[in-house]
């Protein structure tokens, strides 16, 4: 009956702590929404009509859908994010700011209402400001795209980024409340917030590029829009999805981020409250509540600094230039993060207990990468271990052999792919040769800027289910100046990449010409010094191209790596029938697990002298 | 009832309580006087649910307020400086403690701002201090509180208001036997609303007592001799203070008014008197005991 009591007790305090929170701070959401408009639908309407009478005159319904949904995307990274983390931050001052001051504290904390239902009312309340200004003028922005003749059944991906938006907003709010709880006062929530924010995003950048200047084969190299890159940062993490939304051209924000940030954003919600409940009222108008995240935010920036700076004077691959920069930026950081947080200098000789651990961490960690992190340089798996060996890189994947989906997504790539036992000794036996030969140049590693270029890259598929991955450079051609010759500074894994090469496995499995039939090639285009042409031929020629063309590429007579070895004749276009209606394509990329249908781009490659395509070429009369 | 036992409250290193204890009745106008920092505004925070005490227990009807919204319902807590949501006018104040207060008075907060000759539609923080002061009584009494804690309240009211305030306290006290406990340095005041006090001093209780009884068991003598008696004379006498002039002794003395003069006659005085202390001048006293006195300050 108590139980029962106090339940209804806390729903009342918590419907009341949320009415009147929604109450005092309506106008200002009324603001977000006007602005939002402005933002958002308004620009759109000036946009869309542009489209339709300037731009492209006689655009079709889905282009028009589809410059939408690009511009929505736009317009949501660069205006509608950063206005709702504005406001975001504003709420969560105004919402939590009561904690930061006595007078206000001696109000709120007496008066008959829980904190986790004061917690929890005002979360809601803020999540509700938020949320309907976003959801106002996304249904506007559905109707202005009805207006220009959108189709709406296609644009998940806008429903997609207001998700996020929601999503992401709600996640902030609750991370400041967290800030709220943690700090004092309103100024160090919000530089606290700020510093994770920023701080976080850098440290895993620059501990990553250490780690990928100093550790052969490191292969988890942090690209911009990764998940990892702001896991811990909302605000940061705003903008990665949208980015990468556009980048991909889809429209639909990554599932990984959703599911990352409701599970983190539920761990930052039994933070706050689990810590608003253990917060003393007396903390407010102090520095912090709870030092943890002084200590961590401490941490974050005087390890950004120092790293920042280490590796700016570093670039010369001078250590000792690396070291003269990650102390003094440290150290200059902790000075100034400690005065900010403690109004002073009274607690800085205490605080480079901090310091020292800092230095500490940085020590034992640079410790364990340049000796090559327990192994990890140096481990390649036994040939009998292997079941598959896959090999990507930039220079080796071509983006005409990515594979699509009807809309146009990327949906896989053909990845040269060596089964063979033989092939795969090959390949363990120089890697093997080429990681010994690295170490045995110089060990304790040292940095080596050449490392931070992931030219290739050799995932191994393990017969026990594991996979083990690893990254290097390469510069067969000396593409700096152009000369198609093979260079004069070759990098320690130049043969590992050229024993690769040669494999007619590696040449076989990794270009479409070998996964489709003649009867898949719709035309054949050619290209000699702009003139350019197309031909439909019948199946015969079709055949007999097909065949030509499978032994240039086996013979290493088109074009290697991407780049030219010499001036071709021609370039020419393989351009396919799409659907892609033979299956070994579909099998080997996917194996059993797709069912859709696979369109691919048409394959181009150029056509040298000497070759059997340039003397096809000939004998059809096709270069008159 | 509010029961405090053992109760300590620290502040980093700093102790603000010291293990108190003592009891406040039903019905009850308490006085907290003591010095600066003896932990008065402290007691009335823990008392108010807002800081945990860090040992003992304070209970207000064997409830512990901290974190107790049913406790924190029978209760309001004026601090000595009243916060009020920044751009509210009186009114809005209290559409929000109508909300949350299940005990609150419409009309009885109507009264009030008649009483109080308030602007229920005035922005709060264009008020003057004493004005802000009074929304911040009207309100607290609209809730309907069994426990009424303020501190410093007299703070900014001119005598009118003071009367007033007093007036109406003594009134609720009596209708609705509301418990009300006061810190503040006017002794005056308080004099004249309390029934009982309580002496702080550097975080501990130097004693907690029935005004009347207070009052009536410390007295002031003034005596004139020829010659003056050797001082071991008057060790008959629980004196608290002494102070010498030439023929006169002023003493400041426990005991009864009788008691006293009866002692002090028996040493043939030309001239005796025994007169009541104000309770400046039993705070004065007290805390000259305590070692809080101008001399030891001074030195």
């Amino acid at each position: 009956m108590t139980s029962t009591t106090s339940s209804i007790s806390k729903k009342k305090e918590l419907k009341e702590t949320y009415l009147w929170a929604l109450k005092k701070h309506k106008g200002i959401s009324a603001l977000l929404a006007l602005l939002m408009f402005m933002a958002l639908p308004m620009l759109l309407i000036m946009i869309m009509p542009n489209l339709k009478t300037r731009v492209y005159p006689a655009i079709a319904r889905d282009e028009s859908t589809k410059y939408f949904i690009e511009r929505i995307a736009e317009l949501n990274a660069f205006f509608v994010v950063p206005l709702i983390l504005i406001f975001t931050i504003l709420f969560s001052a105004l919402l939590f700011g009561y904690m930061h001051q006595k007078r206000s504290v001696d109000l709120f904390h007496s008066l008959p209402v829980g904190r986790t239902p004061m917690m929890l009312g005002r979360l809601l309340a803020g999540f509700t400001l938020i949320t309907a200004p976003v959801l106002l003028n996304f249904a506007i922005t559905f109707i202005v795209g009805a207006c220009y003749s959108v189709d709406i059944s296609q644009c998940y991906g806008i429903v997609s980024y207001m998700l996020w938006i929601i999503l992401i907003s709600t996640a902030s709010l609750i991370f400041m409340a967290l800030m709220a709880v943690c700090t004092g006062t309103t100024f160090d929530m919000i530089i606290s917030a700020l510093g994770v924010n920023l701080g976080y995003p850098l440290f895993i950048f620059l501990g990553n590029y250490l780690i990928s200047s100093i550790l052969p084969g490191y292969s988890n190299q942090v690209d911009i829009g990764s998940l990892i890159l702001t896991a811990l940062s909302p605000f940061a993490a705003a903008f990665m999805p949208l980015m990468r939304a556009n980048e991909f051209n889809s429209g639909i924000i990554n599932q990984s981020f959703f599911i990352w940030w409701l599970i983190f954003s539920i761990i930052l919600l039994a933070a706050a409250i689990t810590l608003y409940n253990r917060r003393k009222s007396e903390c407010a108008e102090t520095g912090f509540a709870f030092p943890l995240p002084k200590t961590i935010i401490r941490f974050l920036i005087t390890a950004v600094s120092g790293l920042g700076i280490g590796l700016a004077l570093g670039e010369s691959d001078e250590p000792i230039n690396f070291f003269i920069g990650l102390i003094s930026g440290s150290l200059a950081a902790h000075i100034v993060v400690e005065a900010v947080y403690s109004r002073g200098f009274k607690k800085l000789k205490k605080s480079f207990v901090y310091y020292g651990l800092f230095l500490a961490v940085f020590f034992v960690a640079y410790t364990i990468f340049v000796t090559g992190c327990f192994g990890y340089d140096i481990k390649v798996p036994q040939a009998e271990e292997v079941e598959s060996i896959q090999v990507e890189g930039r220079y080796i994947n071509s983006d005409d052999f990515n594979l699509h989906d009807k809309d146009g997504r990327t949906i896989g790539h053909i990845t040269p792919t060596i089964k063979d036992s033989k092939n795969i000794k090959t390949i363990t036996d120089s890697h093997k040769k080429a990681v010994l030969q690295k170490r045995s140049k110089k060990f304790p590693y040292c940095f080596d800027s050449d490392l931070l270029y992931n030219d290739f890259t050799i995932i191994y598929k393990l017969k026990n289910g594991k996979t083990l991955k690893r990254s290097y450079p390469c510069n067969i051609y000396d593409t700096q100046n152009y000369t198609n010759s093979p260079t004069d500074n070759p990098t320690d894994y130049n043969n590992l990449i050229l024993e690769i090469k040669k494999l007619n496995e590696f040449k076989i499995s990794g270009n479409s010409a070998f996964y489709i039939n003649a009867e898949d090639i719709k035309s054949i285009n050619t290209d000699n010094n702009n003139n350019e042409k197309s031909f439909s031929p019948d199946e015969k020629t079709k055949e007999l191209f097909l065949k030509a063309w499978q032994q240039d590429i086996l013979d290493g007579r088109t074009k290697n790596m991407l780049i030219e070895m010499e001036s071709p004749l021609y370039y020419i276009a393989v351009e396919y029938k799409n659907p892609i209606k033979n299956n070994k394509l579909k099998e080997f990329v996917f194996g059993n697990n797709y069912n859709g249908e696979i369109y691919l781009q048409p394959n181009t490659t150029s056509v040298y002298a000497d070759t059997k395509v340039s003397e096809l070429i000939k004998e059809l009369g096709w270069d008159k | 009832m509010i029961a405090v036992k053992d109760l300590t409250k620290k502040f980093d290193s700093t102790v603000a309580l010291d293990k108190i204890s003592f009891s406040i009745g039903s019905g009850s106008i308490f006085g907290l006087v003591g010095s600066n920092g003896a932990g008065k505004s402290t007691f009335l925070r823990t008392l108010a649910g807002i800081y945990k005490p860090d040992s003992g227990e304070v209970l207000l009807d064997e409830i512990s307020p901290f974190e107790n919204s049913e406790a924190k319902s029978k209760l309001f807590f004026i601090s000595d400086y009243p916060y009020f949501i920044p751009q509210y006018t009186l009114s809005d104040m209290a559409n929000f403690y109508a909300r949350i207060y299940p005990n609150w008075s419409q009309k009885r907060f109507e009264e009030l701002c008649s009483l109080f000759t308030l602007n229920s539609k005035s922005k709060i923080s264009t008020m003057s201090k004493g004005m802000q002061r009074q929304s911040a009584i009207i309100c607290a009494l609209a809730t309907m509180p069994k426990y009424l804690l303020l501190d410093e309240v007299f703070d900014g009211l001119d005598p009118v208001m003071r009367q007033l305030l007093k007036k109406i306290i003594s009134g609720e006290v009596s209708e609705r036997d509301m418990t009300v406990i006061i810190a503040s340095h006017n002794l005056r005041e308080l004099e004249d609303l309390c029934d009982h006090v309580g002496l702080f001093h550097k975080g501990g209780v130097i004693f907690d007592r029935d005004l009347d009884e207070l009052k009536l068991g410390i007295n002031k003598v003034q005596a004139v001799f020829k010659p003056m008696p050797a001082l071991s004379s008057f060790e008959p006498l629980d004196i608290v203070k002494t102070e010498i002039r030439g023929s006169l002794i002023n003493l400041v003395v426990r005991g009864t008014k009788e008691e006293i003069l009866n002692k002090i006659n028996e040493l043939n005085p030309i001239f005796a008197e025994v007169l009541p202390l104000t309770l400046e001048e039993v705070f004065i006293s007290e805390m000259e005991v305590a070692g809080y006195d101008l001399d030891n300050i001074l030195n």
